[in-house]
């Protein structure tokens, strides 16, 4: 039995620009427990307003985001925060790896908030660089790996903490063909393991790769 | 084991009977609102996570450690501030400490007794010394030993009886009564002082440039007042006392005999060390009990309180110019912090989205602000103290640091530091998590 991990009931983005942006309209959507998604739309349709109401990430002007069976609007900043830190995994396109750090000190950063012993975060950090096939560059700085090897090591950090969603914006976007699939490869593993994986591309033929394609345009969500 | 907390709610929830999502639900259809209790979730107030205080301080240190020269570079404005601070009340208190072993050297316990004045006028008549004075004083507690000094108007001394009257070399003649050596702090160049025996016999004993002036030593005899006295000691240079150096001291008791009722002049008086404070406290009341004005105090630790004022004056104004370099490094930190900010929005956005909460983003931007202001602390401690020994080793001083200086240093430093980052730290935690991480 499938049961929907994320939902969102007519919620409405609207930034107070002027005039006022509508990023997105009115949305309705389901996404099933273990589900690999992909998000496209064309640059500026709001596919990462969605992801950042879906990641708790940001508020909507109004509707609802539900997540692993909560309802966002009730919590307070500081329990938004815990939800991240418990519930979700982030993958962002520029990496965002801190450059004084080893690989495995990077991904155990990941679960800083999570409030795991060091030593646990650690064993959990070289696991998921195991995962990425990244065991190897354990010691190395970001500046000592490649494009997508960075990327591969941002994934190890948002599933190093066993997350029950991981959102990735624009993974491959810096990256070649090759380390792209390297890179998709590592988030369907990811999925495979149970976690719900929504992928944002602008990427039509990166998109069919996907079980299911959400296609967002002008605000609005179909798929 | 991931996400237990919440899962663990979902749960709770669900046994309350509130509504969670269910695979029935429609797209289109709003689902009932009821509110989950955060109780319920179990991601209440109460289950907040605080970081371990080695993860806050890996974070803390994380951007200077990062960035190290730049965390030095305005780590040394407040080094320069604090070394500032550090010298200037070191240089100081290394002046001081200097001063006081000057003046113990110089015979700090000793405390001098004149005659008093009828009136605040200088030149308004005398008051005597009691003549019970001396035997009085030697019994306050702390004074170790004392010398009565008469001195004899109109009596010259001469080498012989040959020299015309008026020829003395200004070297004049006193009954001194008491111990010099232990209360002026000076040696006999030659012979001995006064004993029960030699103090009822015509005997004197010069003071050192009396001795010089006269060319005569002991065993040689001088003639005072148409008498001989035979020379049996010979002082030391008087330096506590250089207004005794040109005189002849007479026996007491024999001379007694010739010039009875001579009023005292002074009385030296030696006290413990340290004692010194409290000893001239009594001795207005102790010399002359009738009139504890009637007598006039003076002690070389009078000096201590005046160095102690131009100290004060010193120091603060030295607090004042440390106060504005330590400002000014204060600002160096907030820029830096200010910049490091700008700079780290992806970072913030990155610690957000991984669960960090604002408090823990500002704590972590001033805990590094607050790391930078105690390196520069610490460094300029050690500066200052540096800079304090030079002066002091050039200068053959001895060297003294208040305690209160090198602990108070890295504390300001720590506090000015964290001050300076509280603005952009808390700038850093207010950013939105979107808008943090759209910013590169």
């Amino acid at each position: 039995m499938t049961m929907t991990h994320l939902a969102l009931r007519q919620v409405s983005k609207v930034y107070p620009t002027n005039p006022p942006l509508h990023a997105l309209r009115e949305v309705d959507l389901d996404i099933e427990r273990g589900e690999l998604v992909a998000v496209v739309g064309p640059s500026g349709s709001g596919k990462t307003t969605l992801l950042s109401l879906m990641g708790l990430l940001d508020t909507p002007t109004s509707g609802e985001v539900w997540i692993d069976g909560i309802e966002a609007s009730g919590l307070s900043e500081s329990e938004r925060s815990r939800a991240r830190s418990d519930l979700i995994g982030f993958v962002f396109q520029q990496f965002y790896l801190l450059g004084s750090l080893t690989a495995r000190e990077n991904v155990a950063t990941g679960m800083l908030y999570q409030g795991l012993a060091p030593a646990e975060r650690r064993a959990r950090a070289d696991a998921a660089l195991e995962r990425v096939g990244l065991a190897a560059r354990a010691s190395h700085r970001p500046g000592e790996l490649s494009g997508g090897e960075q990327q591969r090591v941002a994934i190890a950090r948002a599933i190093a903490g066993d997350p029950a969603v991981v959102f990735a914006d624009e993974p491959t976007g810096a990256l070649d063909q090759a380390s792209g699939r390297l890179v998709l490869d590592c988030l369907r593993a990811a999925n495979q393991t149970g976690a719900t994986v929504v992928v944002i591309t602008h990427d039509l033929g990166l998109a069919e790769m996907f079980d299911r394609q959400i296609h967002v345009l002008d605000g609005e969500v179909s798929g | 084991m991931r996400e237990r907390g919440l899962r663990r709610a979902r749960r709770a929830a669900q046994d309350l009977g509130v509504d969670t999502i269910t695979p029935d639900a429609q797209a289109t259809e709003a689902l009932p609102v009821v509110k989950t209790p955060k109780r319920a979730r179990g991601i209440g107030r109460k289950r907040r996570r605080r970081l371990r205080p080695g993860d806050v301080l890996a974070t803390a240190t994380l951007g200077p450690r990062t960035r190290l020269v730049r965390a030095a570079l305005s780590a040394v404005g407040i080094a320069i501030g604090i070394a500032a601070l550090v010298a200037l009340q070191g240089i100081p208190a290394s002046q001081q400490a200097e001063f006081r072993a000057e003046l113990d050297r110089q015979g700090a316990n000793l405390i001098v007794i004149y005659p008093g004045h009828e009136s605040a006028d200088y030149n308004s008549p005398t008051i005597p010394l009691p003549d019970t004075a001396p035997a009085m004083i030697a019994r306050i507690g702390p004074v170790e030993s004392l010398l009565a000094r008469r001195d004899l108007e109109n009596v010259a001394v001469y080498r012989t009886d040959a020299i015309p009257l008026g020829q003395s070399g200004s070297i004049g003649a006193a009954i001194a009564d008491g111990d010099p050596v232990g209360t002026l702090n000076v040696e006999m160049t030659e012979g001995r002082w006064f004993d029960q025996a030699t103090r009822a016999l015509p005997t004197a004993v010069l003071g050192q440039g009396a001795a010089e002036r006269l060319g005569v030593g002991v065993g040689a005899r001088v003639w005072i007042d148409n008498r001989w006295w035979a020379v049996i000691g010979v002082l030391g240079r008087l330096e506590l006392a250089p207004e005794m150096d040109a005189t002849a001291f007479l026996a007491p008791d024999y001379a007694t005999q010739f010039y009875p009722d001579q009023p005292i002049a002074s009385i030296y008086v030696s006290a413990a060390h340290g004692k010194a404070d409290a000893v001239r406290r009594v001795m207005a009341a102790t010399v002359n009990p009738a009139n504890p004005r009637g007598a006039e105090i003076t002690s070389l630790s009078d000096y201590y309180g005046a160095g102690a004022m131009i100290d004060q004056m010193f120091q603060t104004l030295s607090l004042g110019l440390g106060a504005l370099a330590l400002l000014i490094g204060g600002i160096g930190i907030a820029n830096t912090m200010v910049v490091a900010v700008m700079e780290r929005r992806g970072e913030v956005g990155l610690r957000r989205a991984m669960g960090a909460r604002t408090g823990q983003i500002a704590l972590q931007f001033v805990l590094e602000a607050a790391f930078i202001g105690l390196a520069g602390g610490i460094m300029g401690v050690a500066l200052g103290a540096w800079a304090t020994y030079l002066y002091t080793a050039l200068g053959h001083m001895a060297f003294a640091l208040p305690w209160w200086v090198v602990a108070a240093g890295p504390v300001i430093s720590v506090v000015i530091g964290a001050l300076a980052g509280l603005y952009p730290s808390l700038k850093a935690a207010r950013l939105s998590p979107t808008v943090a991480l759209r910013a590169i």
